[in-house]
């Protein structure tokens, strides 16, 4: 429907297609986030939540359902926004898969406070971040004495940490998040 | 000050002080006016500002030092605009009139933003409009305004009560054709063209008679059989070892989707034109594609074809050369030379010869790695990226559509640009059908590079073509944007103001070198056009899609800007 009608408020605007054509389209979007199905065999989501809440300590970092931490980006939708693959590989090389918006800023105030946390929006000239305690900031650039955004994650690699059967199951918990329903 | 202006000035001053109400001298807008519109700065004519478009105000009460103090005047908000508002307003002895989408027309009180009337257009329920639709303003000859439409034609609009005088059929909007671009007033004639590049359309550049919307002449910008430039638009090998399109020229592309030049000494008329159909899958239609890629200098009295330089040939990455010409008289390595200055949505500055086309020089803005530089003849070796290798730039270029602008004071040429934003091109054959739907040929993939190794990080958000909301998720790692100052006969840059997120955002200066800009963040910003030094700027909430213009009512200046649904208007404190 909404290729058909366009989405004004967005900009989009309609696309006409021939019902054969759309429906093709349909069927390649809605199949999108399977098509990176990653290496590791179906695992238990189950066990997979134990890891997580767990041996794994994701929460301490990420956030899912209303508990955790802010640290890292919000895990509660992952499953209906990320591939099998791109999780897997999140897990394992956590660089090769971290957008630049979620890498983790130092900022270091006039006054030599040091705050560190991940970066909600940025602008010429102010930067809005989440903190490692969970507060909402907003800085002004030219005030502070430094502003570093990081290169590498955070987060660690579960490549060693977790067994193959291990990350199955946290890849196949995780796809099982798909936000509120 | 003109005279027409001094006596409109006495009037509005005397009328305030007694009545309370203003009535400015509203007199016609020929020909003559348009030519000599350095006469009047008070206004804004055409949508470059001036015949040459060189976005330059020769309006002195704002300067460098007052600037700090310039306050929000008056704003106008037009709830029904979807999609980026893109529009450039005109000012005419107080009166501004303004495109709001999707093809209405709106005449203000300048100095207040009241609104005087508004004139509705009924588009055709058969629209195949690409990118968004928007509509970029107006022209006007006389008493009458002209606008183009998305269904495709041109309409004269009374410029005192609104109503529409006559309209004209530019192209069938069924095929993919509409009119975005504000139209070229000339003598006695309204220039346009048509959009549709990513559907198939076969472009055109159109004059109309002012007065009844006849038309005058036209000029094909994908020659048919028997005009000149239609051998570039090569036969297919007897056995082609890919999809090859035997009637490609048909369905060739070559839009007009932004506003000429002319040289009234000259009498030529300058439009740059769009790129070839499909946009990507270019070994279907073999050749260099002319016009496409091109500028065009046209004889305005006749349409007539006086010299071309294709900045693209056989272009496969939507490089549009539908920026702004920008015209000037310059010493040029020790001799006059009647300029053209073109800062191409391909990421090179070029200068050319206005009399014949002869290139001159070209220099990149920025990144590139689509060409490695010129042959004897000005024309561009081409390097084409490996599959799956990032081209710099991107498909929306290190510069477009937005209005540059050239100081005759400072003597520099300054460009909103794009920086450091790449994407992965990929053809793919594509069967033309006449239904006016997308004819891209292909995909264009988002490059936004680790900092680690360069490699693309995989589904990292890219910077969004058209529009963006209040976050910015994808950050400068997707390229950022910036104005720079060049120095147009060398290409050497001056200076560079930087810009977290890119801009699509036009260029003004003015005769007390200030440079008025913004950007996709929402900032409205006035710089120093001598070091760019930012000495103002205001955040206006939305993203900024347009031209800035400054104008003055009763001896006060404005600058007035559009930033989401609304239009912004400041001045200094009375």
């Amino acid at each position: 429907m909404v290729i058909s009608t366009g989405f004004p408020a967005a900009g989009m605007p309609p696309t006409r297609l021939d019902p054969v054509d759309l429906g093709g389209l349909v069927a390649y979007l809605r199949n999108m986030n399977s098509i990176d199905r990653g290496s590791l065999k179906p695992g238990n989501a189950d066990r997979g939540r134990m890891i997580v809440e767990g041996k794994g300590a994701c929460l301490s970092c990420h956030r899912i359902g209303g508990t955790g931490s802010y640290k890292g980006p919000n895990l509660s939708a992952i499953g209906a926004t990320k591939s099998a693959g791109i999780i897997e590989r999140s897990l394992v090389d956590p660089n090769s898969q971290l957008w630049p918006i979620n890498r983790p800023v130092r900022i270091v105030t006039r006054n030599g406070t040091v705050i560190n946390g991940r970066r909600l929006n940025e602008d010429s000239f102010t930067v809005q971040i989440v903190d490692d305690e969970g507060r909402l900031a907003s800085f002004s650039k030219p005030t502070l004495r430094e502003f570093k955004v990081l290169d590498k994650a955070g987060m660690p690699s579960y490549k060693d940490e977790l067994s193959g059967e291990e990350l199955s199951d946290v890849v196949s918990y995780l796809l099982t998040l798909k936000g509120p329903q | 000050m003109t005279s027409h202006w001094r006596r409109a000035s006495i009037v509005a001053l005397g009328a305030a002080l007694v009545l309370s109400f203003r009535v400015w001298a509203q007199t016609p807008v020929p020909f003559e006016r348009l030519v000599a519109t350095a006469k009047e700065p008070h206004n804004w004519l055409t949508y470059g500002g001036d015949y040459f478009s060189q976005h330059y105000s020769r309006l002195t009460q704002l300067t460098p030092s007052n600037a700090k103090s310039l306050n929000l005047d008056w704003t106008y908000q037009w709830p029904n605009v979807t999609g980026g508002w893109q529009a450039t307003p005109l000012v005419v002895d107080g009166i501004m009139y303004l495109t709001q989408r999707p093809n209405d027309v709106v005449a203000l009180d300048a100095a207040t933003g009241r609104v005087f009337w508004i004139y509705r257009y009924d588009n055709s329920i058969d629209l195949g409009v690409c990118c968004g639709g928007p509509n970029r303003g107006l022209a006007i000859l006389g008493d009458l305004l002209f606008m183009g439409t998305l269904d495709a034609h041109i309409v004269a609009i009374d410029a005192k009560d609104g109503t529409q005088v006559w309209k004209s059929k530019v192209g069938d909007s069924k095929l993919g054709y509409s009119v975005t671009t504000a139209p070229l007033a000339i003598k006695d004639v309204v220039i346009t063209g048509a959009g549709g590049g990513e559907y198939g359309i076969r472009g055109l550049i159109v004059a109309f008679d002012a007065k009844t919307g006849k038309e005058r002449w036209r000029f094909n910008t994908v020659p048919g059989p028997g005009e000149k430039g239609h051998e570039t638009w090569e036969k297919c090998p007897p056995n082609p070892t890919t999809y090859c399109d035997p009637e490609a020229w048909t369905h060739g592309g070559g839009s007009i989707w932004v506003t000429g030049s002319y040289d009234p000494e000259l009498n030529l008329t300058y439009w740059g034109v769009g790129n070839p159909s499909p946009d990507y899958s270019g070994d279907q239609r073999p050749g260099d594609n002319l016009y496409t890629g091109s500028v065009v200098a046209l004889d305005a009295d006749t349409g007539q074809l006086k010299w071309h330089y294709q900045f693209t040939p056989h272009d496969v990455y939507d490089f549009d050369a539908v920026q702004v010409p920008v015209l000037a008289d310059i010493t040029f390595r020790g001799a006059p030379l009647k300029a053209m200055f073109w800062a191409n949505r391909n990421g090179i500055y070029y200068v050319l010869d206005r009399t014949n086309g002869k290139f001159l020089s070209g220099t990149p803005m920025g990144k590139v790695n689509w060409m490695s530089g010129f042959d004897a003849n000005g024309r561009p070796i081409q390097t084409r990226q490996p599959p799956g290798v990032p081209t710099y730039p991107g498909h929306q270029g290190i510069t477009n559509w937005y209005s540059p602008s050239f100081s005759p004071r400072t003597g520099l040429m300054y460009v909103s640009i794009w920086e450091n934003n790449a994407e992965i091109y990929g053809g793919v054959p594509v069967e033309y059908k006449p239904t006016g739907r997308m004819f891209g040929g292909g995909t264009i993939a988002p490059y936004v590079p680790s900092p680690e190794n360069g490699r693309g990080i995989p589904g990292a958000p890219s910077v969004p073509s058209l529009r963006r909301g209040p976050i910015n998720t994808w950050t400068d790692a997707a390229g950022s944007g910036a104005v720079i100052a060049i120095d147009p006969a060398t290409g050497k840059p001056r200076w560079r103001f930087g810009m977290y997120d890119v801009t699509d955002v036009g260029i003004t200066t003015t005769a007390t070198d200030l440079l008025i800009t913004g950007g996709r963040e929402g900032y409205l910003q006035l710089l120093d056009a001598r070091t760019g030094a930012l000495l103002w700027r205001r955040n206006l909430g939305a993203q900024m899609l347009s031209n800035p213009i400054t104008y003055a009512v009763n001896g006060k200046q404005y600058v007035t800007a559009i930033a989401g649904l609304t239009l912004y208007t400041f001045a200094l404190p009375d």
